[in-house]
């Protein structure tokens, strides 16, 4: 219901005022052609002051103005819809009645706007944010006026509440998560629009939250994060202010004289980075200058979600080989890593607000394009070998990890791609040191902890020698990367580890890799001859490329047996043991069986 | 005759007390939606007149010129 709200005296004094117009204008007359114009616009305004405002007015003044009693009684006060109304009477006295010619909720009138500012200011924020028709029409409001400069100006010129205001209702939308509230947020913010600089919503790296946001005195970060959401500014600007504001946040939990923050004084729940990060995911240049800003304290992400699996995906859209360079994607692998060294979520006072991460599959999927920087030959990061293989083997710890390496060729096909030159030996050392890393870890591991499972790890070997296999000398060799291929080689693995193991630990796990590594070279060199003889590059009657012997002595090892039945074969290739196929066998295999320090330990226990 | 009609018109257009009426319609006055739409009303009032009032001086001035251009063109046949 439309109110109007008047001084008596004056709008009698405009009655007066308009009748003495009406005379003036009804005496203005002129017979000349060319006037016709001029006095149709006398009659029209003449019209329009006889037939609207002249009976509208007498109308109101011929009414009894209602009384407070009436409007009281009929529930128009204390809320915001009748805001200005409530103004000019409580403020100034005047009478009050109803509108009759306007009942449009979609006009504001710059008066209103003022007196909605000023309302605000002093309205029952408790009762209002469990108001569902008035925030509806208090957000109505708000976005008419924020789509006007001058009424967005004569709104905030009388708000002064940003704090109070904003406190109540991101408490209420912390305790409830009623979407009404979080329209009201937008509503306000599209009014605190109207301020900003022209381009300051797509500030990007440079934006602050100082500038973009309305001046509180302790603003929670929480409130921030609302407003930050309200204000829609690009994913760039949003990945700054959610940096600044969570630095912020992480510094108030971990201060115990600072106030809680309201989104941890609900208990379970969105957070303030639950509010920003979904912002992000959209805009993988977004999640890239994120991850960068918060590889530098990791913190900032794992331990300000309620859920952190937000934080592992913007992670990973932002270390997508598709989506950063090597070096960048390494400050950050390496610097999470190292986060997750030891298990953030068991350390001691740990507290996320929110369930614990699974994040041993993350770490899986995170380190997946990246293997081959993790190689001792691969300068692209700026780290140590041992720094690197530390990293890895963090990544690698989770069993949850190694499975979703071993499932995950196409994440690791994909960083091959972005780091592997095809069929160049560097190609073949890199994965063949890939290789003898995942295994020298497994060996590792075995010795840490005997009950550790390594069958993940011969997994994820199996898969990386079938995503590498396109890669290595000798051209893409299809058939190793198929399941059947890798099943069966999978499989005389599990015949080698049947057997009873009377030696130590360690020296059984090195012989296992030692086995693994020698049956994916055997089998690459065997598909390799074949490939040869599709090609017509070598009759089919040559003699095939020798086998692995998977049950020798104790002192045998099967990498140097194996070469050395290898180095008798390659010698009779056409073109001898310097010949092009000879070169090139010799290289593949190389990939595979190549100096590293569990091979070296079992050539001693081979004597 | 005719331009004096035309600017004698518009000095009324330009005088009215109606040109004054939106001082008396302000949020001074009353406040609300149809109040609003009074004030805009009456604050286009002098935009109005004051535009056909402008129309009318030129007009005149057109009606000036062609009645000074026939009277000159008059006197010149007279002087043959």
């Amino acid at each position: 219901m439309g109110l109007l709200a008047y001084d008596p005296e004056r709008v009698a004094y405009l009655k007066h005022h308009l009748v003495a117009a009406v005379e003036e204008l009804r005496a203005i007359r002129c017979g000349d052609p060319t006037a016709v114009d001029a006095m149709r616009s006398v009659a029209s305004i003449r019209n329009e002051i006889e037939l609207v405002w002249l009976p509208l007015i007498a109308q109101i003044l011929d009414n009894t103005a209602l009384t407070r009693a009436w409007w009281y009684f009929a529930g128009l006060t204390d809320n915001l819809q009748n805001a200005l109304i409530n103004v000019m009477a409580d403020g100034y006295g005047w009478a009050v009645q109803r509108d009759p010619l306007n009942d449009d909720p979609t006009v504001v009138t710059a008066a209103e706007a003022r007196a909605l500012g000023a309302m605000l200011n002093s309205a029952d924020l408790l009762n209002l944010a469990r108001d569902h028709e008035q925030l509806r029409w208090l957000t109505q409001q708000l976005q008419i006026i924020g789509r006007n400069r001058a009424l967005s100006a004569e709104f905030l010129a009388n708000f002064d509440s940003w704090k109070t205001v904003t406190d109540v209702l991101g408490l209420e939308y912390a305790r409830a998560g009623r979407p009404e509230i979080a329209t009201v947020f937008d509503g306000l913010m599209q009014v605190w629009t109207t301020t900003l600089a022209p381009g300051a919503l797509t500030a990007g790296k440079s934006a602050t939250l100082d500038v973009l946001l309305p001046p509180i005195d302790d603003v929670d970060p929480y409130v921030q994060a609302l407003m930050v959401r309200s204000l829609r500014p690009d994913a760039m600007t949003v990945a700054t202010l959610a940096h600044e504001l969570l630095t912020n946040w992480l510094a108030l939990k971990n201060d115990s004289t600072a106030p809680t923050t309201i989104d941890r004084q609900v208990g379970p729940g969105p957070n303030a980075a639950d509010v920003l990060l979904p912002l992000l995911l959209d805009n993988p240049a977004a999640c890239v200058w994120f991850t960068e800003l918060a590889a530098r304290r990791p913190a900032i992400l794992f331990e300000t979600l309620n859920d952190p699996d937000l934080a592992y995906q913007v992670i990973l859209v932002g270390t997508d080989p598709t989506n950063t360079t090597s070096d960048a994607a390494g400050r950050a692998v390496l610097a999470i890593l190292d986060y997750f060294r030891t298990d953030p979520y068991q350390r001691s006072g740990f507290d996320n607000d929110g369930h614990p991460g699974e994040y041993g599959a993350f770490l899986g999927n995170l380190a997946a394009p990246w293997l081959t920087q993790f190689t001792m030959s691969n300068d692209d990061w700026d780290a140590s070998a041992g720094a690197k293989a530390a990293a890895l083997r963090v990544a690698l710890h989770d069993e949850q990890a190694l499975q979703q390496l071993a499932a995950d060729a196409e994440r690791i096909h994909l960083g091959f791609l972005d780091s592997l030159s095809k069929h160049d030996m560097t190609a073949a050392n890199q994965v063949g040191e890939l290789l003898n890393l995942v295994l020298q870890l497994s060996v590792n591991e075995r010795v840490d902890d005997e009950i550790a499972s390594t069958d993940e790890r011969f997994n994820l070997m199996w898969t990386v020698v079938g995503v590498a296999s396109s890669f290595l000398p000798g051209g893409p060799l299809v058939g190793i990367a198929t399941g059947f291929a890798l099943t069966a080689l999978g499989n005389q693995l599990n015949a080698y580890l049947g057997q009873p193991d009377p030696t130590g630990v360690r020296r059984s796990a090195e012989r296992t890799m030692d086995v693994a590594l020698t049956l994916a070279g055997a089998d690459a060199i065997s598909r390799l001859f074949q490939q040869w003889i599709a090609d017509g590059r070598i009759d089919a009657s040559h003699p095939l490329p020798p086998i692995v012997n998977v049950g020798a002595s104790a002192s045998w090892c099967p990498s140097a047996e194996y070469h050395d039945t290898f180095t008798q074969w390659r010698s009779g290739l056409p073109g001898g043991a310097n010949g092009e196929l000879s070169r090139q066998a010799s290289d593949l295999l190389a990939a595979f069986v190549g100096s590293s320090e569990a091979q070296s330990n079992c050539a001693e226990i081979a004597g | 005759m005719r331009a004096s009609n035309l600017r004698s018109l518009a000095q009324r257009l330009n005088a009215p007390r109606v040109l004054d009426c939106y001082r008396s319609a302000g949020s001074d006055t009353w406040v609300g939606p149809s109040p609003q739409s009074c004030d805009e009303a009456l604050r286009r009032i002098p935009i109005t007149l004051g535009a056909q009032a402008d129309g009318l001086i030129i007009e005149a001035r057109r009606l000036e010129r062609l009645a000074n251009e026939l009277e000159a063109r008059a006197r010149l046949i007279g002087q043959h």
